[in-house]
Order: C-alpha cells, then sequence, then structure tokens
C-alpha cells in the first residue's frame, strides 16, 4: 500500500522555483494497476521519482505500508529501492555491452542472488517477456520493442512489489505498445502493484484506475 | 553485492571502455617505471655506505685511512700499526695491471666479465687487486679452497707474491701452481696460488677517500677477480680499523707524524661516506622534484580521465542504482576500476623497470647486490604507495559525483552537484 499525504515538490534553479505539487495525495493499493497522466510539466515523472524513492519532496509523507519512506536515511532508501521498487523507462536503458540474458539479472546480482539461482529466475521473466529467443544477443541487435521486453523482464526479475513505468510505450509504434501491454497484463498475476506514467490514453485504459495531473 | 560481482562489474565497464582503459594503462606504466628509475638512480648515487659496506666485513664506522708523504713509509707504518686501538693496517690497490707473461692464460677468462672488453688493452696485462695481508679478514672475502693469508709464511716479502683466485678460474689453475717473472734470466717475482674464494667477494674502493668525484665505486665486484697478496708495509696509502673511538686514534697518529716530522693525512671513511652521499644528494636533489612533480600530474590526468569516463559512462552507475545496487557498491566498483587500471601496469612497470636496469646498470655482483637492495626497500615500498595515492585520490573526485547526483539524474546519464 502506497500513500502519500500532502506532498509538495518545488524545483528551484538559482532564485526561479517551480511548484510541482502543493499538498498532493495519493493513495494505492497492493496489486493496484494505476495509470499516471497529465499534460508535459504536470509532474508525472517527478511522482513516479518519489514513489521510487529517487527524488525527494519538501513536505509531507511517503507512507509505504507501515513505514515511513520519507524519514529513510539513504541507507534505508537504498533498500527500500532493492526490495520493493522496479523501473521501465520509455528509454529502457539497458547497459549496452550485457547481453539481454546478462541485463535481467543485475537486480539478482545487486541482491547478491546466486548464480545458480539468477540464471533460473532470468529465464522463467524471459519466457514471461517472451524474449528468450533473443537471449544472447546485445541490446543494440534487438529492436524497440524487444528492449522494453528485456527492461520488463530485468524489472520482474527483481520480484519486487512495486512496477515504476514511465511512458513504456512512448518510444514504440502503436502495435508494439499493444504487446508491451499484454506483457503488463501477465505481471498482474504477479501480484504487482503498478503505477505507469503514459500519454496514451488507450494505454492508460489497461490500468484499473487513472490519475490526473493537471 | 557480492566481492566478486563488483570485481566483475568493474573488470566490464574496464574492458567496455577499452581504449581508454589501454591508455590509463600505457600511462601509469610510463609513470611507474619513470619513477622506479629515478629512485633508483637517486638512491644508488646516495647509497655509498651501502656500497662501502658491501666491501667490507667489518662495519664502516671501524675503518680509517692513513695518507703519508714521507720516503720511509714502512718505519710510519709500522708505528701507526702499533697504536693501541688500531687491529689491523694495509694498503690494497685495485684494477693494478700486471703484465706477467705467466697470467696469459687467465687473460681470456677474465675477458668474459667485461663489459666493453678491449682485447687490445688487455693482450699484455690482467687486472688484478694487490692487497696488504692485514685486510683479508677486513674486506668482504669467503675462501672456498685454499690456505688463509694468516697461516701462510711469506719467505721472502720483497719476491714472493700469495695469489688468491676467484672460483671462476678453478680447473685452470690448481692450489701450488707457482708463476714465476724473470728479468734476463733472473727471476724477480714468484707468484703462488694460495686459494680460491666465493666469486661474490668484493673488496672497498680504494679511492674513497679521495676528492676527486670520479672513479669512486664504493666497491669492487671480485667475480673474476686476481688477488695478490703482498706482505710489505711500504704503501703511502694505508686503511686501519680502529676498536678505539676515532679521535683517539687521531690524536695518536698526529703524535706520531709529530715526532717522525711527516705530513699524515687521516681519514675517517663513515664520515667520508657520509659526505660522499650529502654530496650526491644535492646532485641529484632535482630528480625528487621531478618525480613529485610527475606524481601529481599523472594523480590529476589519471583523475580528469575518470571523471571523464564517470560522466559519459554515468548512465550505467544509473542503472546499476535503479536495479537496486547502493551508493556504496558504485563507489567500491570506481574504486576497483582504479584498482585494475593501475595494479597491473604496476606489476609491468615493476618487472620492466627491474629488468632493464639491471641489465643496463649492472655489470657485476655487487651492483645486482644493491640494486636488489635499492629496489625491494625503495623503488617497490614507492611503486606501492604511489599507486594506493593513484588509486584513492583519482577516485575521490568521481566518487563525489556519483555521491551528489540525484539518482533519477544519473540513470538518464547526467551528473551534478544538485
Amino acid at each position: 500500500m502506497i500513500n502519500l499525504q500532502n506532498i509538495t515538490k518545488i524545483y528551484r534553479m538559482g532564485d526561479n522555483e517551480t511548484e510541482v505539487f502543493r499538498d498532493f495525495n495519493l493513495f494505492v493499493d497492493d496489486g493496484e494497476y494505476v495509470a499516471v497522466m497529465g499534460r508535459s510539466g504536470s509532474g508525472k515523472t517527478t511522482l513516479l521519482n518519489i514513489i521510487g524513492a529517487m527524488d525527494g519532496f519538501d513536505s509531507g509523507r511517503y507512507m509505504y505500508n507501515d513505514a515511513e519512506v520519507n524519514k529513510l536515511d539513504r541507507h534505508g532508501l537504498e533498500q527500500f529501492r532493492r526490495n520493493h521498487i522496479s523501473y521501465v523507462f520509455q528509454n529502457y536503458f539497458l547497459i549496452n555491452y550485457y547481453s539481454v540474458r546478462e541485463n535481467i539479472e543485475l537486480p539478482l546480482i545487486a541482491k547478491g542472488i546466486k548464480r545458480k539461482q539468477r540464471r533460473e529466475i532470468v529465464e522463467q521473466k524471459m519466457e514471461l517477456a517472451g524474449i528468450s529467443d533473443i537471449a544472447d544477443k546485445l541490446p543494440a541487435y534487438i529492436s524497440g520493442g524487444q528492449m522494453q521486453r528485456c527492461a520488463i523482464a530485468r524489472a520482474l526479475a527483481s520480484g519486487n512489489d512495486i512496477l515504476l513505468a514511465d511512458e513504456p510505450t512512448g518510444a514504440l509504434d502503436a502495435h508494439t505498445a499493444e504487446d508491451i501491454m499484454n506483457v503488463f497484463e501477465c505481471i498482474r498475476k504477479e501480484k504487482c502493484t503498478i503505477i505507469m506514467v503514459t500519454h496514451d490514453g488507450q494505454i492508460a485504459a489497461h490500468a484499473d484506475r487513472i490519475v490526473n495531473l493537471t | 553485492m557480492k566481492f566478486i560481482n563488483r570485481v566483475n562489474i568493474a573488470m566490464d565497464m574496464c574492458i567496455h571502455a577499452k581504449l581508454k582503459t589501454i591508455l590509463y594503462m600505457i600511462e601509469v606504466s610510463i609513470f611507474l617505471a619513470l619513477l622506479t628509475f629515478v629512485i633508483y638512480v637517486t638512491e644508488s648515487d646516495t647509497a655509498f655506505s651501502d656500497r662501502i659496506e658491501a666491501g667490507l666485513k667489518i662495519p664502516v664506522e671501524k675503518l680509517g685511512y692513513v695518507s703519508l708523504e714521507t720516503a720511509d713509509t714502512g718505519e710510519v707504518n709500522k708505528q701507526i700499526g702499533q697504536i693501541e686501538g688500531i687491529s689491523a693496517i694495509g694498503g690494497i690497490q685495485c684494477n693494478v695491471a700486471n703484465s706477467s707473461a705467466s697470467f696469459a692464460f687467465l687473460r681470456e677468462i677474465q675477458g668474459k666479465h667485461r663489459i666493453n672488453y678491449n682485447k687490445e688493452e688487455y693482450e699484455n696485462s690482467i687486472e688484478t687487486t694487490v692487497m696488504s695481508k692485514e685486510l683479508w679478514n677486513v674486506m668482504n672475502i669467503e675462501l672456498k679452497e685454499g690456505i688463509e693469508p694468516s697461516e701462510y709464511t711469506i719467505q721472502n716479502p720483497d719476491r714472493e707474491i700469495l695469489l688468491y683466485l676467484s672460483e671462476q678460474y678453478i680447473g685452470y689453475v690448481n692450489i701450488g701452481d707457482v708463476f714465476t717473472d724473470t728479468y734476463k734470466g733472473k727471476e724477480i717475482f714468484r707468484y703462488t696460488v694460495a686459494g680460491f674464494f666465493d666469486s661474490d667477494s668484493t673488496v672497498i674502493d680504494p679511492f674513497v677517500f679521495s676528492d676527486e668525484n670520479i672513479g669512486r665505486y664504493g666497491c669492487y665486484s671480485l667475480d673474476y677477480g686476481i688477488i695478490e697478496i703482498t706482505d710489505t708495509m711500504n704503501w703511502s696509502g694505508n686503511f686501519i680499523v680502529f676498536d678505539k673511538p676515532y679521535a683517539d686514534v687521531y690524536d695518536s697518529i698526529n703524535n706520531i707524524a709529530a715526532e717522525a716530522d711527516v705530513h699524515i693525512d687521516v681519514y675517517n671513511i663513515s664520515d667520508v661516506a657520509g659526505y660522499i652521499a650529502m654530496d650526491s644528494k644535492s646532485n641529484t636533489f632535482y630528480l625528487k622534484e621531478i618525480a613529485a612533480v610527475m606524481t601529481v600530474l599523472v594523480i590529476l590526468s589519471i583523475t580528469a580521465g575518470r571523471v571523464y569516463f564517470i560522466r559519459t559512462r554515468a548512465s550505467d552507475y544509473g542503472v546499476w542504482a535503479s536495479c537496486g545496487a547502493s551508493i556504496r557498491d558504485l563507489c567500491r566498483v570506481i574504486i576497483l576500476q582504479n584498482i585494475i587500471t593501475v595494479l597491473l601496469p604496476m606489476i609491468f612497470a615493476s618487472v620492466s623497470a627491474y629488468n632493464v636496469i639491471r641489465i643496463f646498470y649492472t655489470d657485476n655482483s655487487v651492483s645486482v647486490s644493491l640494486l636488489r637492495k635499492i629496489y625491494f626497500s625503495k623503488c617497490m615500498p614507492a611503486q606501492l604507495i604511489t599507486s594506493a595515492a593513484i588509486i584513492v585520490l583519482s577516485g575521490i573526485w568521481p566518487i563525489n559525483i556519483i555521491k551528489h547526483t540525484k539518482l533519477s539524474m544519473l540513470v538518464k546519464g547526467k551528473v551534478s552537484n544538485d
């Protein structure tokens, strides 16, 4: 359960201040699939960054189950991210000198999981994302859709309970985007909370709920 | 994250940035090799006591030198030798060109160890070391076979000379062999082979006290050496071994000089060694300054390289962080990258610098042992300390960048100090 209470976030650049949120509230239940929409600059990505503990905020409370995330120190935030948060980015952010298989392995290495167990998990997630046939290819030799599937498989491999997706279909054509959404449907079955930022109403329609940022 | 995984990540990053890594490695190798060379040159010039002691069995503090200006050196030397506290007195001369015809077949053997052997120059003579009997136990000579000079009574001090040869001559000459120099059918010198000494033996440089700045080596290697032992006291310059404080010995010698009305110069060899070392140090001071500047420049350039690398590969660190790697893990990866970049060049530079110096700057067992001593006591620690400094100092800035960049920025490949 994610509970953001009265969140205020201000970006400061020298003397200029840009207020992104003031007293913003959001509640996301476990296993819920939420789409976040809004115009450019409305704070969609900022919201994901706050939920993913990649960015802080000026005031308010961020509760995850019983834990107050905003009170965690750097080490606590790192642990929170490692154990609960997975990311899927618009630009995939795969490491270009690692194969698909190795990219999916990254969160498992970060968690210190043993090689044999890593291999089993990676195989399973590649199958789920439908990319077993390109396991040994480098990102440079696969399509955008395949790269996004790889990024999703990597997010799933961590076994974390919150998946944050920032425009996961933003760089893909409509047909491929629909394929990716099907993968997300499969993920729901794994009882994962999904918060997805998108511009596309059709993509957002796959979610249980749409949050509009104005 | 496990250590082995951090090592693998660092290795992968280095391998992926092959060109940059190779350039760093070449830079570090060249720098460390030059640093080693500078330290060796500086230290070998100033390690004068070490080189003198390499030729001695006794501590250098017990060694002095007296120089006489008189026709009757024998008598004055005898009086000096009788001073209480002086346990030995004797002369030594190295690189003596002995033109004894009977040594002809030994010239070829001796010629083998000369680096710049000039056949014509040594056609008619052989290089020997002439030494008083009393200095045998003072110099760093180990008898392998034969009779100690002290056990041998020289019957005719004017003509009879004991010959001690390096073990390299075993098989060519036997103990008891006699060589004679004759002039117009009359025997003028008789050389009797009394033994063979260890080829690692060394003797002190007799010019060590000299004010001339050339020709001082500290000691001479006898790896192919020949020693002529004489019983004569007619040397105008003698080493003395004293057991009493130098000041007492100095006063006693001056008393003899006053009584005999002769001029005697007395030198304390450890003072001479200290003076020469200080003199050499001032000559090589700029080398240490160059080494210090080089170290700073290399650390700066490697730091700049690392920062550039972090800036261009920030996204990789960001991806790792978004996958759960902690900032501490990333910092350790940076340090491991530095270790990889520095460790291999350090090993390479260490081995290659040692061998280059060994091949081009050593020509006998003394210089090799001096090289080993300087290399392991000075060069290696300097390399290790400098490498550690490079690893740590060139990691500070990049680590600072990673620590102060928001993860949301890092993952996009941007770094900032926000």
